[in-house]
Protein backbone atom coordinates (compact mmCIF):
# COMPACT_ATOMS: atom_id res chain seq x y z
CA UNK A 1 0.00 0.00 0.00
CA UNK A 2 1.62 3.25 -1.02
CA UNK A 3 2.00 6.26 1.22
CA UNK A 4 0.29 9.25 -0.29
CA UNK A 5 1.73 12.72 0.23
CA UNK A 6 -0.40 15.61 -0.97
CA UNK A 7 0.96 19.03 -1.91
CA UNK A 8 -1.60 21.82 -2.12
CA UNK A 9 -0.42 24.51 -4.56
CA UNK A 10 -2.33 27.68 -3.62
CA UNK A 11 -1.98 30.59 -6.04
CA UNK A 12 -3.18 34.19 -6.10
CA UNK A 13 -3.71 34.20 -9.84
CA UNK A 14 -4.40 37.89 -10.36
CA UNK A 15 -1.35 38.92 -8.33
CA UNK A 16 0.88 36.50 -10.21
CA UNK A 17 -0.29 37.67 -13.63
CA UNK A 18 -0.05 41.35 -12.71
CA UNK A 19 3.40 40.88 -11.16
CA UNK A 20 4.63 38.51 -13.86
CA UNK A 21 5.92 36.08 -11.26
CA UNK A 22 4.65 33.45 -8.86
CA UNK A 23 7.17 34.56 -6.23
CA UNK A 24 5.26 35.82 -3.19
CA UNK A 25 1.98 34.71 -4.74
CA UNK A 26 2.27 30.93 -4.38
CA UNK A 27 1.79 29.05 -1.12
CA UNK A 28 2.70 25.37 -0.93
CA UNK A 29 1.32 23.16 1.83
CA UNK A 30 1.80 19.44 2.23
CA UNK A 31 0.51 16.91 4.73
CA UNK A 32 4.03 15.94 5.77
CA UNK A 33 4.46 18.56 8.44
CA UNK A 34 4.65 15.91 11.14
CA UNK A 35 7.10 13.87 9.09
CA UNK A 36 9.60 16.70 8.74
CA UNK A 37 8.46 18.97 5.91
CA UNK A 38 9.37 22.63 6.30
CA UNK A 39 8.36 25.93 4.71
CA UNK A 40 4.65 25.14 4.90
CA UNK A 41 2.45 27.80 3.32
CA UNK A 42 5.38 29.58 1.70
CA UNK A 43 6.85 29.31 -1.77
CA UNK A 44 9.82 27.40 -0.35
CA UNK A 45 8.25 24.13 0.72
CA UNK A 46 10.60 21.24 1.42
CA UNK A 47 8.56 18.05 1.28
CA UNK A 48 10.06 15.37 3.49
CA UNK A 49 9.89 11.83 2.17
CA UNK A 50 11.06 9.02 4.40
CA UNK A 51 13.35 6.57 2.71
CA UNK A 52 12.74 2.95 3.43
CA UNK A 53 15.13 0.06 3.53
CA UNK A 54 12.56 -2.24 2.03
CA UNK A 55 12.89 -2.69 -1.69
CA UNK A 56 9.28 -3.84 -1.97
CA UNK A 57 7.14 -2.03 -4.52
CA UNK A 58 4.38 -1.94 -1.96
CA UNK A 59 6.33 0.61 0.05
CA UNK A 60 6.28 3.26 -2.66
CA UNK A 61 5.90 6.86 -1.67
CA UNK A 62 3.58 8.79 -3.92
CA UNK A 63 3.31 12.58 -4.26
CA UNK A 64 0.13 14.24 -5.56
CA UNK A 65 -0.08 17.92 -6.47
CA UNK A 66 -3.38 19.78 -6.12
CA UNK A 67 -3.42 23.25 -7.70
CA UNK A 68 -5.91 25.75 -6.32
CA UNK A 69 -6.54 29.37 -7.21
CA UNK A 70 -7.65 31.72 -4.45
CA UNK A 71 -10.98 33.09 -5.57
CA UNK A 72 -12.34 29.70 -6.61
CA UNK A 73 -14.84 27.57 -4.71
CA UNK A 74 -13.02 24.95 -2.61
CA UNK A 75 -11.43 22.01 -4.44
CA UNK A 76 -13.91 19.45 -3.02
CA UNK A 77 -16.92 21.32 -4.47
CA UNK A 78 -18.82 18.73 -6.54
CA UNK A 79 -18.98 19.58 -10.20
CA UNK A 80 -22.74 19.87 -10.09
CA UNK A 81 -22.22 23.40 -8.80
CA UNK A 82 -20.67 24.34 -12.15
CA UNK A 83 -23.25 22.64 -14.31
CA UNK A 84 -26.10 24.51 -15.86
CA UNK A 85 -29.40 22.85 -15.05
CA UNK A 86 -30.41 22.36 -18.70
CA UNK A 87 -27.32 20.17 -19.06
CA UNK A 88 -28.29 17.67 -16.37
CA UNK A 89 -30.48 15.76 -18.78
CA UNK A 90 -27.75 15.80 -21.43
CA UNK A 91 -25.41 14.00 -19.10
CA UNK A 92 -27.77 11.13 -18.50
CA UNK A 93 -28.70 10.93 -22.14
CA UNK A 94 -25.52 10.86 -24.18
CA UNK A 95 -22.20 9.43 -23.08
CA UNK A 96 -19.35 11.94 -22.81
CA UNK A 97 -21.22 15.13 -23.60
CA UNK A 98 -17.93 16.95 -23.32
CA UNK A 99 -17.67 16.05 -26.98
CA UNK A 100 -20.43 18.57 -27.69
CA UNK A 101 -18.98 21.73 -26.17
CA UNK A 102 -21.45 24.06 -27.81
CA UNK A 103 -24.17 22.55 -25.64
CA UNK A 104 -22.18 21.98 -22.57
CA UNK A 105 -20.33 24.87 -21.03
CA UNK A 106 -19.38 24.72 -17.39
CA UNK A 107 -19.85 27.90 -15.42
CA UNK A 108 -16.66 29.36 -14.05
CA UNK A 109 -17.57 30.44 -10.56
CA UNK A 110 -15.73 32.57 -8.09
CA UNK A 111 -15.79 31.84 -4.38
CA UNK A 112 -19.01 33.85 -4.01
CA UNK A 113 -20.82 31.77 -6.61
CA UNK A 114 -20.74 34.43 -9.32
CA UNK A 115 -20.09 33.34 -12.90
CA UNK A 116 -16.87 35.16 -13.69
CA UNK A 117 -17.55 35.41 -17.40
CA UNK A 118 -20.78 37.29 -16.83
CA UNK A 119 -18.78 40.42 -16.17
CA UNK A 120 -17.16 40.11 -19.60
CA UNK A 121 -20.31 39.75 -21.61
CA UNK A 122 -21.91 42.64 -23.32
CA UNK A 123 -25.02 42.04 -21.24
CA UNK A 124 -25.17 42.54 -17.52
CA UNK A 125 -26.41 39.76 -15.26
CA UNK A 126 -29.99 40.97 -15.69
CA UNK A 127 -29.72 40.45 -19.46
CA UNK A 128 -29.67 44.15 -20.23
CA UNK A 129 -27.38 45.39 -23.01
CA UNK A 130 -24.55 47.53 -21.74
CA UNK A 131 -24.04 51.00 -23.08
CA UNK A 132 -21.82 51.19 -26.11
CA UNK A 133 -18.19 51.81 -25.18
CA UNK A 134 -18.33 49.65 -22.10
CA UNK A 135 -15.23 50.14 -20.02
CA UNK A 136 -12.17 47.98 -20.42
CA UNK A 137 -12.06 45.10 -18.02
CA UNK A 138 -9.75 42.23 -17.15
CA UNK A 139 -11.00 39.03 -15.60
CA UNK A 140 -8.57 36.58 -13.99
CA UNK A 141 -9.71 32.96 -13.97
CA UNK A 142 -8.91 31.53 -10.59
CA UNK A 143 -7.90 28.02 -11.60
CA UNK A 144 -4.20 27.45 -12.28
CA UNK A 145 -3.03 24.42 -14.24
CA UNK A 146 0.29 22.65 -13.78
CA UNK A 147 1.56 22.01 -17.29
CA UNK A 148 4.81 20.24 -16.48
CA UNK A 149 7.14 19.23 -13.68
CA UNK A 150 10.88 19.28 -14.42
CA UNK A 151 14.18 19.92 -12.69
CA UNK A 152 16.85 18.18 -10.68
CA UNK A 153 14.54 15.73 -8.93
CA UNK A 154 13.21 14.55 -12.30
CA UNK A 155 16.55 14.50 -14.11
CA UNK A 156 18.16 12.44 -11.36
CA UNK A 157 15.31 9.95 -11.23
CA UNK A 158 14.26 10.87 -7.71
CA UNK A 159 10.65 11.49 -8.77
CA UNK A 160 8.71 10.12 -11.74
CA UNK A 161 5.93 12.59 -12.39
CA UNK A 162 3.07 12.06 -14.81
CA UNK A 163 -0.49 13.23 -15.28
CA UNK A 164 -3.30 10.86 -14.48
CA UNK A 165 -6.99 11.15 -15.26
CA UNK A 166 -9.90 11.20 -12.84
CA UNK A 167 -13.70 11.29 -13.23
CA UNK A 168 -14.76 14.75 -14.37
CA UNK A 169 -17.84 15.98 -16.24
CA UNK A 170 -16.00 18.57 -18.32
CA UNK A 171 -12.53 17.22 -19.01
CA UNK A 172 -10.17 14.33 -18.38
CA UNK A 173 -9.67 15.48 -14.80
CA UNK A 174 -5.89 15.40 -15.11
CA UNK A 175 -3.69 15.81 -12.06
CA UNK A 176 0.04 15.38 -11.43
CA UNK A 177 1.32 12.45 -9.41
CA UNK A 178 4.83 11.08 -8.93
CA UNK A 179 6.46 8.12 -7.26
CA UNK A 180 9.63 8.74 -5.32
CA UNK A 181 12.74 6.59 -5.53
CA UNK A 182 13.40 6.58 -1.83
CA UNK A 183 16.84 5.08 -2.27
CA UNK A 184 18.10 8.44 -3.49
CA UNK A 185 18.73 10.28 -0.24
CA UNK A 186 19.22 14.03 -0.35
CA UNK A 187 17.67 17.42 -1.06
CA UNK A 188 16.46 17.92 -4.63
CA UNK A 189 14.71 20.79 -6.34
CA UNK A 190 11.92 20.46 -8.87
CA UNK A 191 10.16 23.06 -10.98
CA UNK A 192 6.44 23.35 -11.65
CA UNK A 193 5.35 25.12 -14.82
CA UNK A 194 2.02 26.72 -14.10
CA UNK A 195 -0.41 28.19 -16.59
CA UNK A 196 -2.68 31.06 -15.62
CA UNK A 197 -5.57 32.35 -17.71
CA UNK A 198 -7.19 35.73 -17.98
CA UNK A 199 -9.45 37.55 -20.43
CA UNK A 200 -9.57 41.20 -21.34
CA UNK A 201 -12.32 43.28 -22.85
CA UNK A 202 -11.09 46.26 -24.85
CA UNK A 203 -13.22 48.32 -27.21
CA UNK A 204 -15.92 45.72 -26.80
CA UNK A 205 -13.73 42.81 -27.93
CA UNK A 206 -12.96 39.95 -25.54
CA UNK A 207 -9.51 38.37 -25.87
CA UNK A 208 -8.27 35.33 -23.97
CA UNK A 209 -4.73 35.14 -22.64
CA UNK A 210 -2.58 32.56 -20.94
CA UNK A 211 0.87 32.80 -19.41
CA UNK A 212 3.05 30.03 -18.02
CA UNK A 213 5.20 30.79 -15.00
CA UNK A 214 7.77 28.54 -13.32
CA UNK A 215 8.21 27.93 -9.63
CA UNK A 216 10.65 25.66 -7.82
CA UNK A 217 10.27 23.73 -4.59
CA UNK A 218 12.11 20.84 -2.91
CA UNK A 219 11.93 17.18 -2.03
CA UNK A 220 14.03 15.90 0.84
CA UNK A 221 14.52 12.14 0.97
CA UNK A 222 15.79 10.99 4.34
CA UNK A 223 17.12 7.62 5.35
CA UNK A 224 15.28 6.58 8.45
CA UNK A 225 15.64 3.11 9.86
CA UNK A 226 12.35 1.33 10.51
CA UNK A 227 11.56 1.58 14.18
CA UNK A 228 10.41 -1.24 16.40
CA UNK A 229 7.00 -0.03 17.50
CA UNK A 230 7.23 -1.53 21.00
CA UNK A 231 10.72 -0.56 22.03
CA UNK A 232 11.03 2.51 19.79
CA UNK A 233 14.55 1.41 18.98
CA UNK A 234 15.96 1.30 15.48
CA UNK A 235 15.47 -2.06 13.90
CA UNK A 236 17.74 -3.20 11.13
CA UNK A 237 15.78 -5.08 8.48
CA UNK A 238 17.35 -8.16 7.00
CA UNK A 239 18.61 -7.44 3.51
CA UNK B 1 -6.47 11.10 -4.97
CA UNK B 2 -6.26 7.39 -4.45
CA UNK B 3 -5.39 6.91 -0.78
CA UNK B 4 -7.32 3.99 0.64
CA UNK B 5 -7.44 5.43 4.16
CA UNK B 6 -10.77 4.76 5.82
CA UNK B 7 -12.22 7.65 7.82
CA UNK B 8 -15.80 7.89 8.84
CA UNK B 9 -17.52 11.20 8.44
CA UNK B 10 -20.66 12.66 9.82
CA UNK B 11 -23.64 14.71 8.96
CA UNK B 12 -23.37 18.48 8.73
CA UNK B 13 -26.25 20.75 9.51
CA UNK B 14 -26.44 23.30 6.73
CA UNK B 15 -30.01 24.30 7.57
CA UNK B 16 -28.88 27.83 8.37
CA UNK B 17 -27.04 28.20 5.10
CA UNK B 18 -28.48 30.20 2.28
CA UNK B 19 -27.90 29.19 -1.31
CA UNK B 20 -25.45 31.16 -3.41
CA UNK B 21 -26.98 32.34 -6.65
CA UNK B 22 -25.84 34.11 -9.74
CA UNK B 23 -26.46 37.18 -7.66
CA UNK B 24 -24.13 36.69 -4.73
CA UNK B 25 -26.79 36.67 -2.07
CA UNK B 26 -29.32 34.14 -3.24
CA UNK B 27 -32.94 33.70 -2.28
CA UNK B 28 -33.75 32.35 1.18
CA UNK B 29 -33.56 28.57 1.47
CA UNK B 30 -36.64 26.56 0.71
CA UNK B 31 -37.37 23.72 3.09
CA UNK B 32 -34.38 24.28 5.33
CA UNK B 33 -34.98 20.96 7.05
CA UNK B 34 -34.17 19.18 3.79
CA UNK B 35 -30.65 20.46 3.97
CA UNK B 36 -29.72 17.88 6.56
CA UNK B 37 -28.08 15.42 4.21
CA UNK B 38 -25.22 13.06 4.97
CA UNK B 39 -22.02 14.99 4.64
CA UNK B 40 -19.62 12.46 3.27
CA UNK B 41 -16.21 13.03 1.83
CA UNK B 42 -16.47 14.26 -1.71
CA UNK B 43 -14.27 11.37 -2.75
CA UNK B 44 -15.50 8.05 -1.51
CA UNK B 45 -13.15 5.08 -1.53
CA UNK B 46 -14.68 1.61 -1.75
CA UNK B 47 -12.17 -1.13 -1.00
CA UNK B 48 -12.65 -4.70 -2.17
CA UNK B 49 -10.58 -6.88 0.15
CA UNK B 50 -10.36 -10.29 -1.50
CA UNK B 51 -9.19 -13.61 -0.14
CA UNK B 52 -8.34 -14.87 -3.60
CA UNK B 53 -7.70 -18.44 -2.45
CA UNK B 54 -11.07 -18.73 -0.75
CA UNK B 55 -12.89 -17.22 -3.70
CA UNK B 56 -11.22 -19.50 -6.21
CA UNK B 57 -11.52 -22.61 -4.08
CA UNK B 58 -15.23 -22.11 -3.49
CA UNK B 59 -15.98 -20.82 -6.96
CA UNK B 60 -17.90 -17.87 -5.51
CA UNK B 61 -16.45 -14.38 -5.26
CA UNK B 62 -18.72 -13.44 -2.36
CA UNK B 63 -17.13 -16.12 -0.20
CA UNK B 64 -13.87 -14.26 -0.23
CA UNK B 65 -14.98 -10.66 -0.69
CA UNK B 66 -15.05 -8.10 2.11
CA UNK B 67 -16.05 -4.59 1.12
CA UNK B 68 -15.52 -1.43 3.15
CA UNK B 69 -15.80 2.26 2.38
CA UNK B 70 -15.17 5.61 4.06
CA UNK B 71 -18.74 6.81 3.87
CA UNK B 72 -21.51 7.03 6.46
CA UNK B 73 -25.23 6.51 6.20
CA UNK B 74 -27.87 9.13 6.98
CA UNK B 75 -27.71 8.29 10.69
CA UNK B 76 -23.98 8.89 10.76
CA UNK B 77 -23.16 5.22 11.03
CA UNK B 78 -20.65 3.33 8.86
CA UNK B 79 -22.15 1.99 5.63
CA UNK B 80 -24.54 -0.91 6.00
CA UNK B 81 -23.28 -4.46 5.48
CA UNK B 82 -19.70 -3.32 5.60
CA UNK B 83 -17.26 -6.20 5.49
CA UNK B 84 -19.47 -8.21 3.16
CA UNK B 85 -20.23 -8.37 -0.53
CA UNK B 86 -23.48 -6.51 0.13
CA UNK B 87 -21.94 -3.19 1.08
CA UNK B 88 -24.35 -0.29 0.67
CA UNK B 89 -22.44 2.94 0.16
CA UNK B 90 -24.13 6.27 0.89
CA UNK B 91 -23.37 9.05 -1.54
CA UNK B 92 -24.89 12.09 -3.20
CA UNK B 93 -25.09 13.37 -6.74
CA UNK B 94 -21.82 14.72 -8.09
CA UNK B 95 -19.57 12.71 -5.78
CA UNK B 96 -16.57 10.84 -7.06
CA UNK B 97 -16.40 7.15 -6.14
CA UNK B 98 -13.20 5.10 -6.34
CA UNK B 99 -13.13 1.29 -6.24
CA UNK B 100 -9.88 -0.51 -5.32
CA UNK B 101 -9.23 -4.25 -5.15
CA UNK B 102 -6.67 -5.75 -2.78
CA UNK B 103 -5.70 -9.35 -2.12
CA UNK B 104 -5.64 -10.16 1.56
CA UNK B 105 -4.60 -13.76 0.96
CA UNK B 106 -3.14 -15.59 -1.97
CA UNK B 107 -0.59 -14.57 -4.54
CA UNK B 108 -2.88 -13.38 -7.32
CA UNK B 109 -3.46 -9.65 -7.80
CA UNK B 110 -7.19 -9.11 -8.29
CA UNK B 111 -8.28 -6.66 -11.00
CA UNK B 112 -11.67 -5.06 -11.38
CA UNK B 113 -12.65 -5.50 -15.02
CA UNK B 114 -16.13 -3.99 -15.02
CA UNK B 115 -18.70 -2.18 -12.91
CA UNK B 116 -22.23 -1.95 -14.24
CA UNK B 117 -25.36 -0.60 -12.59
CA UNK B 118 -28.30 -2.93 -12.94
CA UNK B 119 -31.27 -0.56 -13.12
CA UNK B 120 -30.07 2.56 -14.97
CA UNK B 121 -26.85 4.56 -15.46
CA UNK B 122 -25.80 6.05 -12.14
CA UNK B 123 -22.24 7.20 -12.80
CA UNK B 124 -20.60 9.13 -15.58
CA UNK B 125 -17.02 8.41 -16.72
CA UNK B 126 -17.29 5.03 -14.98
CA UNK B 127 -14.18 3.21 -16.14
CA UNK B 128 -10.65 2.15 -15.31
CA UNK B 129 -8.18 4.80 -14.23
CA UNK B 130 -4.51 4.86 -13.34
CA UNK B 131 -2.67 4.84 -16.63
CA UNK B 132 -0.65 8.01 -17.15
CA UNK B 133 -1.75 10.46 -19.85
CA UNK B 134 1.42 9.96 -21.82
CA UNK B 135 0.91 12.86 -24.21
CA UNK B 136 0.55 15.23 -21.25
CA UNK B 137 3.46 13.80 -19.29
CA UNK B 138 6.76 14.88 -20.86
CA UNK B 139 8.79 13.03 -18.22
CA UNK B 140 7.00 9.75 -18.75
CA UNK B 141 9.43 6.81 -18.82
CA UNK B 142 8.00 3.51 -20.14
CA UNK B 143 8.04 0.72 -17.54
CA UNK B 144 9.20 3.11 -14.81
CA UNK B 145 6.51 5.77 -14.49
CA UNK B 146 3.94 3.94 -12.38
CA UNK B 147 0.70 2.60 -13.81
CA UNK B 148 -2.16 2.08 -11.40
CA UNK B 149 -5.36 0.19 -11.90
CA UNK B 150 -8.62 1.10 -10.23
CA UNK B 151 -12.15 2.03 -11.21
CA UNK B 152 -13.89 5.33 -10.57
CA UNK B 153 -16.91 7.34 -11.62
CA UNK B 154 -18.87 10.48 -10.78
CA UNK B 155 -22.51 10.25 -9.69
CA UNK B 156 -24.83 11.84 -12.25
CA UNK B 157 -26.78 14.92 -11.15
CA UNK B 158 -30.19 13.63 -12.21
CA UNK B 159 -30.16 10.28 -10.44
CA UNK B 160 -33.28 10.12 -8.26
CA UNK B 161 -32.86 9.33 -4.60
CA UNK B 162 -32.73 5.58 -4.04
CA UNK B 163 -30.79 2.37 -3.83
CA UNK B 164 -28.90 1.20 -6.92
CA UNK B 165 -27.31 -2.23 -7.16
CA UNK B 166 -24.29 -2.81 -9.34
CA UNK B 167 -22.40 -5.80 -10.70
CA UNK B 168 -18.69 -6.06 -10.05
CA UNK B 169 -16.55 -8.20 -12.34
CA UNK B 170 -13.20 -9.13 -10.83
CA UNK B 171 -10.48 -11.06 -12.59
CA UNK B 172 -8.44 -13.48 -10.51
CA UNK B 173 -5.71 -14.80 -12.73
CA UNK B 174 -7.40 -16.51 -15.65
CA UNK B 175 -10.86 -16.49 -14.10
CA UNK B 176 -13.39 -13.65 -13.90
CA UNK B 177 -15.94 -13.77 -11.10
CA UNK B 178 -18.85 -11.45 -10.34
CA UNK B 179 -21.17 -10.29 -7.60
CA UNK B 180 -24.31 -8.21 -7.99
CA UNK B 181 -25.00 -7.56 -4.34
CA UNK B 182 -23.22 -4.27 -3.54
CA UNK B 183 -25.18 -1.06 -3.94
CA UNK B 184 -25.14 2.72 -3.70
CA UNK B 185 -27.66 4.63 -1.63
CA UNK B 186 -27.98 7.96 -3.42
CA UNK B 187 -29.27 10.81 -1.28
CA UNK B 188 -30.60 13.76 -3.17
CA UNK B 189 -29.33 17.22 -2.39
CA UNK B 190 -32.28 19.59 -2.66
CA UNK B 191 -32.00 21.75 -5.74
CA UNK B 192 -32.16 25.22 -4.33
CA UNK B 193 -32.71 26.95 -7.60
CA UNK B 194 -32.30 26.63 -11.34
CA UNK B 195 -29.01 27.72 -12.85
CA UNK B 196 -29.66 29.31 -16.18
CA UNK B 197 -27.35 29.33 -19.11
CA UNK B 198 -25.28 32.52 -19.53
CA UNK B 199 -26.11 34.63 -22.53
CA UNK B 200 -23.21 35.14 -24.84
CA UNK B 201 -22.95 37.33 -27.87
CA UNK B 202 -19.57 35.89 -28.85
CA UNK B 203 -18.03 32.45 -28.90
CA UNK B 204 -17.35 31.56 -25.27
CA UNK B 205 -13.68 31.05 -24.39
CA UNK B 206 -12.40 27.53 -23.80
CA UNK B 207 -12.41 26.34 -20.18
CA UNK B 208 -9.28 27.68 -18.45
CA UNK B 209 -8.27 24.26 -17.16
CA UNK B 210 -7.88 23.00 -20.70
CA UNK B 211 -4.23 21.97 -20.99
CA UNK B 212 -4.47 21.68 -24.74
CA UNK B 213 -3.66 25.36 -25.24
CA UNK B 214 -0.26 25.80 -26.80
CA UNK B 215 2.46 27.13 -24.50
CA UNK C 1 0.02 48.34 -10.90
CA UNK C 2 -3.15 49.89 -9.54
CA UNK C 3 -6.24 48.06 -10.74
CA UNK C 4 -8.41 49.99 -13.14
CA UNK C 5 -11.48 49.40 -10.98
CA UNK C 6 -10.23 51.30 -7.97
CA UNK C 7 -13.61 52.18 -6.52
CA UNK C 8 -15.52 49.05 -7.49
CA UNK C 9 -16.17 46.72 -4.54
CA UNK C 10 -14.08 43.58 -4.66
CA UNK C 11 -14.70 40.06 -3.53
CA UNK C 12 -11.81 38.99 -1.34
CA UNK C 13 -11.44 35.30 -0.59
CA UNK C 14 -9.85 34.02 2.61
CA UNK C 15 -8.85 30.35 2.39
CA UNK C 16 -8.50 28.45 5.66
CA UNK C 17 -6.35 25.37 5.02
CA UNK C 18 -6.56 22.79 7.79
CA UNK C 19 -4.56 19.63 8.37
CA UNK C 20 -7.46 17.65 9.81
CA UNK C 21 -5.36 14.69 10.94
CA UNK C 22 -2.86 16.99 12.65
CA UNK C 23 -5.53 18.98 14.47
CA UNK C 24 -7.44 15.94 15.70
CA UNK C 25 -4.26 14.18 16.75
CA UNK C 26 -2.85 17.09 18.72
CA UNK C 27 -6.10 18.67 19.89
CA UNK C 28 -4.94 22.08 18.69
CA UNK C 29 -4.70 24.15 15.54
CA UNK C 30 -1.05 25.04 16.14
CA UNK C 31 1.06 24.01 13.19
CA UNK C 32 -1.97 22.70 11.26
CA UNK C 33 -3.85 25.84 10.25
CA UNK C 34 -2.99 28.33 7.52
CA UNK C 35 -4.86 31.41 6.29
CA UNK C 36 -4.28 32.89 2.85
CA UNK C 37 -6.14 35.63 0.97
CA UNK C 38 -5.91 37.15 -2.50
CA UNK C 39 -5.25 40.72 -1.42
CA UNK C 40 -1.54 40.69 -0.72
CA UNK C 41 -0.91 43.17 -3.51
CA UNK C 42 -3.19 45.68 -1.83
CA UNK C 43 -1.81 45.36 1.67
CA UNK C 44 -2.69 42.07 3.39
CA UNK C 45 0.05 40.73 5.67
CA UNK C 46 0.75 37.45 7.40
CA UNK C 47 -0.16 35.32 4.38
CA UNK C 48 0.08 31.63 5.18
CA UNK C 49 0.06 32.10 8.95
CA UNK C 50 -2.68 31.62 11.52
CA UNK C 51 -2.82 35.39 12.08
CA UNK C 52 -3.53 36.75 8.62
CA UNK C 53 -4.39 40.46 8.43
CA UNK C 54 -6.63 41.00 5.43
CA UNK C 55 -6.68 44.51 3.99
CA UNK C 56 -10.19 45.45 2.86
CA UNK C 57 -12.24 48.51 1.93
CA UNK C 58 -15.75 49.44 3.00
CA UNK C 59 -18.15 47.77 0.59
CA UNK C 60 -15.87 44.81 -0.16
CA UNK C 61 -17.27 41.30 0.09
CA UNK C 62 -15.31 38.76 2.13
CA UNK C 63 -15.71 35.02 1.46
CA UNK C 64 -14.22 32.44 3.85
CA UNK C 65 -13.74 28.88 2.59
CA UNK C 66 -12.16 25.79 4.15
CA UNK C 67 -9.79 23.40 2.42
CA UNK C 68 -8.17 20.18 3.65
CA UNK C 69 -4.89 18.59 2.68
CA UNK C 70 -6.41 15.23 1.76
CA UNK C 71 -9.36 14.82 -0.56
CA UNK C 72 -10.99 12.26 1.71
CA UNK C 73 -10.77 14.43 4.82
CA UNK C 74 -13.77 16.47 5.85
CA UNK C 75 -13.70 20.05 7.14
CA UNK C 76 -16.40 22.70 7.19
CA UNK C 77 -16.56 26.15 8.76
CA UNK C 78 -19.38 26.28 11.29
CA UNK C 79 -18.94 29.91 12.36
CA UNK C 80 -16.98 33.09 11.72
CA UNK C 81 -16.93 34.81 15.09
CA UNK C 82 -16.46 38.57 15.24
CA UNK C 83 -14.82 38.84 18.61
CA UNK C 84 -15.80 42.40 19.56
CA UNK C 85 -19.56 42.67 19.81
CA UNK C 86 -19.52 46.33 18.86
CA UNK C 87 -17.91 45.45 15.55
CA UNK C 88 -20.60 43.10 14.37
CA UNK C 89 -22.34 46.07 12.75
CA UNK C 90 -19.29 46.38 10.48
CA UNK C 91 -19.18 42.75 9.42
CA UNK C 92 -21.89 40.12 9.85
CA UNK C 93 -20.88 36.79 8.31
CA UNK C 94 -23.50 34.26 7.21
CA UNK C 95 -23.20 30.80 5.75
CA UNK C 96 -24.05 29.92 2.17
CA UNK C 97 -23.98 26.73 0.14
CA UNK C 98 -22.68 26.36 -3.41
CA UNK C 99 -25.52 25.53 -5.82
CA UNK C 100 -26.85 22.01 -5.44
CA UNK C 101 -24.09 20.92 -3.08
CA UNK C 102 -23.62 20.89 0.64
CA UNK C 103 -20.29 22.69 0.54
CA UNK C 104 -20.46 25.71 2.80
CA UNK C 105 -18.76 29.10 2.65
CA UNK C 106 -19.19 32.18 4.85
CA UNK C 107 -19.79 35.61 3.38
CA UNK C 108 -19.84 39.11 4.87
CA UNK C 109 -19.98 42.58 3.38
CA UNK C 110 -17.79 45.23 4.97
CA UNK C 111 -20.09 48.05 6.06
CA UNK C 112 -19.73 51.49 4.52
CA UNK C 113 -19.02 53.03 7.93
CA UNK C 114 -16.33 50.53 8.89
CA UNK C 115 -13.42 52.61 7.62
CA UNK C 116 -10.44 52.53 9.94
CA UNK C 117 -11.61 49.51 11.95
CA UNK C 118 -9.44 46.52 12.78
CA UNK C 119 -11.77 43.55 13.17
CA UNK C 120 -10.37 40.40 14.83
CA UNK C 121 -12.26 37.17 14.21
CA UNK C 122 -12.00 33.44 14.88
CA UNK C 123 -13.14 30.43 12.89
CA UNK C 124 -14.97 27.35 14.12
CA UNK C 125 -14.76 24.07 12.21
CA UNK C 126 -16.30 20.65 12.06
CA UNK C 127 -13.39 18.31 11.40
CA UNK C 128 -13.45 14.66 10.40
CA UNK C 129 -15.79 12.59 12.48
CA UNK C 130 -15.54 14.76 15.60
CA UNK C 131 -19.02 16.00 16.48
CA UNK C 132 -18.04 19.03 18.55
CA UNK C 133 -16.81 22.05 16.61
CA UNK C 134 -13.32 23.37 17.33
CA UNK C 135 -12.50 27.09 17.39
CA UNK C 136 -9.21 28.79 16.53
CA UNK C 137 -7.48 30.83 19.22
CA UNK C 138 -5.19 33.06 17.18
CA UNK C 139 -6.06 36.58 16.00
CA UNK C 140 -6.55 36.95 12.29
CA UNK C 141 -8.27 40.20 11.45
CA UNK C 142 -9.80 42.40 8.81
CA UNK C 143 -7.97 45.71 8.44
CA UNK C 144 -10.43 48.19 6.94
CA UNK C 145 -8.94 51.00 4.91
CA UNK C 146 -10.23 54.49 5.58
Amino acid sequence: MSQQLGILVVIDNEAAVVSGTLRDHIYLIDNGHWAGSSGEATGELVTAVEGTQSASQLEQQVLNWVPFGIGSPPVPTPQIAFLQTPDYALLADVPHPVRRPQYFQPRILDSAGVDIRDSLSMRDSGGRVRLAGAEDKTVYYPDPAIINITGEAVDLGVIFPAQYGSPDFFSEGLYWSATVDTNKVGLFSYTMHIRLHYSTRHDGVVTDHAITLPHSAYIKVTRDFAKNGFANTPMILPV
Amino acid sequence: MTAPAIDTLVEVDVSDARPLGTAVLGPPPIGAADYRVPMNAVQINIALLIDTEKALRSGKLENGLYMVDNSVDAAGQPSGSRGTAKLCTSCTQGMVLNWFAFAIAGTITPMITNIEFLERPVCEKLMVYGAPAIDRSPSYVPCITPVYNYWAGIVLPEVPRGRYYYRLDVRLGAITMSVSTPSLDVAEIPKQFETRRSEWTDEPPPPPSDPEQAA
Amino acid sequence: MDPENRTEPRTITIVAVVDVVGILASGSFAGSFYLIDNNRLRGSTGEGTDSLVTRVRPGDRIVWIAMTLECEAFASITAVGIEKEGQRQYCDPHSYVYPNTNIVCWVADVAANAGGARIPYNLSFRLGSRTAAMTTTTTPQLDVQD
